[in-house]
């Protein structure tokens, strides 16, 4: 405590007894201090999640782009490779320029022509039958690609020709029949049978060229085929989830949450909801989405009355004495007991809603042919909204035991009052999921899985009773990649 | 009980049962300095919570360099008087010539907290403010004049005026007292 100098008479006195002056803790403010505490400490969560979520997309989608670039300086360098002249590597400019320019395929046509003549004679290789058949894909990596397996089929035509008189016919039958120059033909056929048996995606060509222990993820002997896994960025998907929520209410008191039961609700949670998804790495995606969910509680309330009804009847005898001419009138009571029960009972609805915003990182992996496993965790942001209403009748029911009078029917009486907004607020689930699923060759796939949610926090906490809402159960999915 | 580094530690990790413990141990005695600047236990109750949000979240801010209860007690004074300044309860302020004080005061310390409290109450915002600030919670008028924003002759007048309002309730409370003693 200070003290002046020059300290005046009435500050002193004031001083003494207030400075240190120690009252009652008002305990009950704690819980409105509370509450904002942890209001302002949600909302860096939020943010920081943002903010992890868009550097990973970031990082993956920088990466993406230079993996792609590293596969175009490959395939130009195996080019060059094939060329064995470093000199005679071809720019995909020259590639665009050499495509449209006559003068180029007269080149390539020449250079065909001095092939033939160095061997002995072409010949058609083995796949000849497929010269024909068009890729199926577009090549991914462009035309640099493309010039270099040109260039390849006249190396191949050169080195690995052998004799066959039926491709040196199909040569002369389109040297004389062809009106175009035919060693343009020629030479379109070499490119095509080499396209043909050429990689023709770009996880293929990878594998060619790094080797096969380098094969791209998600293709193997068995998942190869799908390239789905490897190839698409993008996810569209809807989802339909049975959850069963447990409630654990707690009561709010000066010292925090008491933890007072939990109550296992027998309806389930219901929610549908619709995504997009962003594959940034490997298996490893993005998703969010909107969704829907609700469930309904009904809580029963019973409270019984037993209830005597006396029902007594009299019969009266008149007697006459011997002696005496007056009457004596004798009275017989006969009372019947029948018990009733009366039960009162109060059916209390809640029904939750909640309109959720999920931003999950989902991570799919391919197991076997199309078959993938998937797990995934995020938050999901979600406005609550409970509603309350209830049922109140009572009951008058027949004990085991009564006999039940002809004019005594059970009466049933019903009131029922509306469902009313209890409350609606912001809160934050933590969710797990593990699902396995089955991804066509057409890029619709389906997924079964197991869902687990939990609240961050409470709902309904400005009122006497907070609840913690848990949730845990089915999952079923439909996605498409493109 | 909690010594008062892992009291902060917990708090800053976001623990709630230190952070209730913090609020255990301050939360009385801070309600008094917030009864001595407001005008009614509501609004003491309302600038003790506001202090206490503010408290955990600039907790990290605390140097370690004096009490933990003497930050605390500086963090609601200025939330005090923020909350004060927001509301413009310093309409009654004036600029003022500063005004000698002669007051003596010849009565006994012998009045209650809440007699002593009631008396701050009842002074006028800026009169209370000013007085609680050099009397009670030892800033000096440079600092006071700073913190709502008036010239130190300001802060000087009005606390000579509070000195003053509060000389004249001590010794009539004093009479009163006095009056019911020779009365038994």
């Amino acid at each position: 405590m200070l003290i002046r100098r020059d300290e005046h008479q009435i500050d002193k006195v004031f001083r003494k007894k207030l400075h240190d002056a120690d009252g009652e803790s008002p305990l009950h403010l704690w819980e409105g201090v509370r509450s904002n505490i942890r209001k302002k400490r949600r909302v860096p969560i939020f943010w920081w999640w943002l903010t992890g979520a868009a550097v990973i997309a970031g990082i993956s989608f920088f990466g993406y782009r230079q993996n792609e670039n590293h596969v175009a300086e490959i395939a130009q360098e195996k080019t060059t490779s094939f060329d064995g002249n470093s000199e005679n590597a071809i720019t995909p400019n020259q590639i665009d320029q050499e495509k449209l320019n006559d003068s180029a395929a007269t080149e390539t046509v020449d250079k065909e022509k001095s092939v033939a003549s160095e061997s002995a004679i072409p010949q058609r290789s083995s796949t000849s039958s497929s010269v024909d058949r068009k890729p199926k894909k577009s090549n991914p990596i462009g035309i640099s690609q493309k010039k270099s397996i040109h260039e390849r089929s006249s190396d191949r035509l050169t080195i690995e020709s052998s004799t066959t008189d039926a491709f040196f016919d199909e040569v002369l039958v389109a040297f004389t029949e062809s009106t175009v120059d035919p060693t343009i033909d020629i030479a379109q056929k070499a490119s095509e049978q080499s396209i043909s048996n050429s990689p023709t995606t770009e996880s293929a060509l990878k594998d060619e060229i790094l080797g096969g222990s380098n094969q791209a993820w998600g293709t193997s002997p068995n998942t190869a085929s799908h390239s789905h896994w490897t190839e698409n960025r993008f996810m569209v998907g809807a989802w339909y989830s049975m959850l069963n929520p447990v409630r654990k209410r707690t009561s709010l008191d000066n010292s925090g949450l008491i933890d007072l039961n939990r109550r296992t609700n027998p309806e389930t949670e219901k929610g549908f909801g619709i995504g997009v998804g962003f594959r940034v790495w490997k298996g490893l995606a993005i998703w969010s989405g909107l969704e829907k969910t609700m469930f309904e509680e009904k809580h029963l309330w019973k409270d019984s009355v037993d209830v005597l009804y006396y029902n007594t009847t009299v019969n009266y005898e008149i007697t006459y004495p011997i002696d005496s001419t007056i009457p004596v009138i004798t009275a017989f009571y006969d009372t019947t007991i029948t018990p009733y029960r009366e039960e009162q009972k109060e059916v209390e609805v809640n029904k939750y809603t909640s309109l959720n915003i999920p931003l999950y990182l989902s991570w799919q992996q391919p197991v076997y042919r199309g078959l993938f496993v998937s797990v995934e965790t995020g938050p999901v942001f979600r406005v609550n909204s409970q509603y309350k209403g209830r049922f109140v009748f009572a009951e008058e029911v027949e004990s085991d035991f009564s006999n039940l009078a002809a004019d005594n029917h059970p009466v049933i009486q019903k009131e029922y009052i509306h469902l009313n907004e209890y409350y609606r607020e912001w809160k934050m689930d933590w969710h797990a999921g593990l699902s396995v699923g089955w991804m066509g060759e057409s890029g619709f796939g389906w997924s079964v899985g197991l869902k687990h949610r939990r609240m961050i926090g409470n709902t309904g906490s400005d009122h006497q009773v907070a609840h913690r809402i848990l949730s845990t159960g089915f999952n079923i999915g439909i996605q498409y990649r493109f | 009980m909690t010594d008062e580094k892992s009291l902060i530690e917990g708090c800053l990790k976001g623990h709630e049962s230190y952070q209730f413990e913090l609020y255990k141990r301050y939360a009385g005695k801070m309600m008094m300095v917030c009864k001595r600047y407001a005008g009614s236990k509501q609004e003491a109750e309302d600038f003790l919570q506001e202090a206490f949000i503010r408290i955990y979240d600039k907790l990290h801010t605390y140097q370690h360099s004096g009490s933990l209860e003497g930050w605390v007690r500086r963090v609601v004074v200025h939330t005090a008087l923020n909350k004060l300044r927001s509301r413009k309860y310093y309409d009654d302020i004036h600029e003022e010539m500063p005004v000698v004080d002669h007051t003596h005061v010849d009565v006994m310390s012998g009045f209650g907290e809440k007699d002593l409290l009631n008396m701050i109450a009842a002074l006028p915002t800026g009169y209370r403010t000013v007085f609680n600030m050099y009397a009670i919670d030892g800033y000096d008028h440079a600092e006071i004049a700073e913190a709502l924003g008036i010239s130190e002759g300001t802060s000087r007048s009005q606390l000579a005026k509070a000195r003053a309002t509060l000389k004249t309730a001590l010794e009539k409370q004093k009479k009163t007292i006095d009056r019911a003693y020779q009365t038994r």
